[in-house]
């Protein structure tokens, strides 16, 4: 049984050697531990550990420092320690080293399992969005391998700082191979390599949130989808020109054949007024009325006099009847809105003289950027209750949605008709 | 003398209704409408016995939503629907509005004027069918009622799904309506056969 003292140099040096190391191993476990702050197991071996490396050096080294010097103050207890058979603190050291290996193992697999910050940043790097967390301020707190790829890709540098970052591919100048394809909230980008990216920016409590997603499958159906609709309107467009064709045709059909009446008409009338002249038996006050029309006929104007405007036509058959009716603002252009609201005017003036006994309609088109609107009032008697929409005003209210509009009825303070309609949607329904 | 009230929105057509009615000697006219919207407003403003009324008038209105209402309403005065569209549901349609008369308004006067006496003396004149239109290599009278229903909702663009649906009938049995004009009429495809049966007046959207 031999102790430290008699071994040779070597040995010496490789026992303090490895002591160091465990020594500088179980310094790095404790920290490690004490900075999560649970985990007394791993605690406790690290700091044995520490103490029993750090003891055997202290001491052994001790013992090395009396041998070489003569007049150096040697300790009693390190002189006996140095003795004493190897074979204890050997084993002792191997039972810490053991243990620390124990801790170690732990510690790994519990960083394996329990997320930290390192984890969150590895789990983001492996995601095909791109994602930028940052403060107000534009220091980034987080980002990952795709978001800075596509600031690299489209900007041609790191992504430093998010606030600038935000501007210059929101708004701002950028000089790269990439495509620009929408400015705004939703920058959307074409790469190079064809794949369409769409940025989104939100702000949360006090980080602000830049994602980058792929879009280029929607990108490329929305663009299929608007030539699909280009050519649908202008389809839709040739079945209206078609449509208005057909009723012309018809119209000047109808013309013709009113001028070729007329031409047989008078043929009638000259054989019976022949027949007449020859026995006459035919009944003379007819031929006198077929002359009468005849001549009627061809003193009529052949060329059709303009077709006046619907609502001057409404308004002189209002008066007609004694009633006046007040015009305020234009009517729309879209021919399904003036339909609308002519047909809408009719039923309110016929509501007028029927239920309220008025003398006055007022009509007033209100119009705003994308909405029109008209309000039809009267100064008859208010109804006496709610009205039940029945026939006119219940065809009137389905004619307005059909075109995505509203219709308001209110009796409160007299009859009162309300249609809004919205310009656009018109369009898209026509 | 009965006053009549005619409604027509080509103007030279009306002329001559104007023409054939005030030179009768037996009727008086009271002012014309172009669209059918003012027909109720005006027969209640106006003693009015008798409507000649066109189907298609003015800003779109229905000649025929017109008479049902005014039907409807005042029940004495006697309608003639007049039409220059050969449009097949029209008829049927001019039935159900309880209106008294329907005639083309190819008639000549003395014919106009005949129906309109024999309205006034309380009987109902009707075509006894509606014209025979070609289309195709097929008649109009040889498509079945059920067919000319899935043609007019073809002829409004729909697919055959919600035609299926509106009908209340089964996507089957839609495909096999059209297939079946198709057969008969020897078009090649549905829009020829739309465009060809809104072409001939036969389909009417309104």
């Amino acid at each position: 049984m031999f102790g430290f003292a008699e071994l040779g140099r070597l040995p010496k040096a490789l026992i303090l050697t490895v002591s160091f190391v465990f020594l500088c191993v179980s310094v790095c476990l404790l920290i490690h531990v004490c900075r999560r702050r649970n985990g007394l197991g791993e605690a406790l071996c690290a700091l044995l550990g520490v103490l029993y490396c750090g003891g055997m050096i202290v001491i052994y080294d001790a013992y090395e420092k009396g041998a070489f010097y003569d007049n150096w103050p040697l300790h009693p207890f390190a002189e006996r320690a140095a003795e004493f058979p190897l074979i204890f603190p050997l084993s002792g050291l191997c039972v810490v080293i053991f243990l620390l290996f124990v801790s170690l193992a732990r510690e790994w697999k519990r960083e394996k399992r329990s997320i930290t910050s390192s984890s969150v940043k590895e789990s983001i790097d492996c995601l095909t969005t791109g994602l930028c967390f940052s403060y107000p301020n534009g220091i980034v707190v987080l980002v990952n391998h795709q978001m800075n790829a596509l600031c690299y890709r489209i900007l041609g540098e790191d992504l430093q700082n998010a606030v600038s970052f935000w501007e210059r591919i929101s708004e701002g100048e950028f000089h790269g191979t990439a495509e620009r394809l929408s400015f705004g909230a939703h920058p959307m980008f074409r790469l190079k390599d064809g794949t369409v990216w769409t940025f989104g920016r939100e702000e949360m409590q006090d980080v602000v949130q830049i994602t980058a997603v792929e879009t280029t499958r929607l990108h490329a159906i929305t663009e299929e989808l608007r030539n699909h609709n280009l050519e649908l309107a202008a389809m839709n467009l040739r079945l209206k020109k078609h449509a208005e064709n057909v009723e012309e045709m018809t119209r000047a059909k109808e013309r013709l054949e009113i001028k070729a009446r007329i031409h047989s008409e008078f043929g009638k009338a000259l054989l019976s007024t022949r027949r007449y002249l020859q026995d006459e038996e035919a009944d003379a006050e007819e031929i006198l009325n077929e002359w009468k029309r005849n001549i009627a006929m061809l003193r009529m104007k052949t060329v059709a006099p303009r077709d006046e405007d619907p609502m001057s036509i409404l308004m002189k058959v209002a008066s007609a009847a004694g009633i006046t009716v007040e015009l305020c603002g234009d009517m729309p252009e879209e021919e399904s809105i003036r339909q609308l609201f002519f047909e809408a005017a009719s039923e309110a003036l016929t509501n007028a003289v029927a239920h309220a006994g008025a003398t006055c309609l007022h009509i007033e088109v209100m119009r705003e950027a994308e909405r029109v609107s008209v309000r039809f009032t009267n100064d008859g008697m208010p109804p006496p209750d709610a009205i039940a929409e029945g026939g006119g005003l219940g065809a009137l209210r389905q004619k307005t949605e059909r075109i995505g509009g509203e219709m308001q009825v209110e009796t409160a303070n007299g009859f009162a008709l309300t249609l809004s309609v919205l310009r656009k949607e018109v369009n898209r329904f026509v | 003398m009965y006053k009549v009230l005619i409604v027509e929105d080509d103007p030279m057509a009306r002329q001559l209704l104007e023409i054939y009615v005030r030179e009768s000697g037996r009727y008086e006219l009271v002012p014309s409408l172009a669209s059918a919207a003012l027909a109720e407003f005006c027969c209640r403003t106006h003693h009015v016995d008798l409507i000649l009324m066109d189907i298609c008038t003015a800003m779109n209105a229905s000649g025929l939503v017109a008479a049902e209402k005014v039907k409807k309403y005042f029940p004495h005065i006697r309608i003639v629907m007049i039409t220059s569209q050969p449009e097949c549901s029209f008829l049927d349609r001019a039935r159900a509005a309880n209106v008294d008369s329907f005639w083309y308004k190819s008639a000549t006067a003395s014919e106009l004027l005949f129906v309109m006496d024999r309205t006034m003396a309380g009987e109902c004149v009707y075509p006894a069918s509606t014209p025979r239109l070609q289309i195709g290599y097929a008649f109009s009278d040889s498509f079945s009622a059920r067919e000319l229903e899935v043609l007019r909702e073809l002829v409004s663009g729909e697919t055959d799904a919600v035609i299926a649906e509106r009908l209340h009938l089964s996507l089957r049995t839609v495909k096999s309506h059209i297939q079946s004009l198709l057969n008969k009429t020897g078009l090649r495809n549905r829009t020829e056969l739309a465009v060809r049966a809104r072409e001939s007046g036969l389909i009417i959207i309104n």
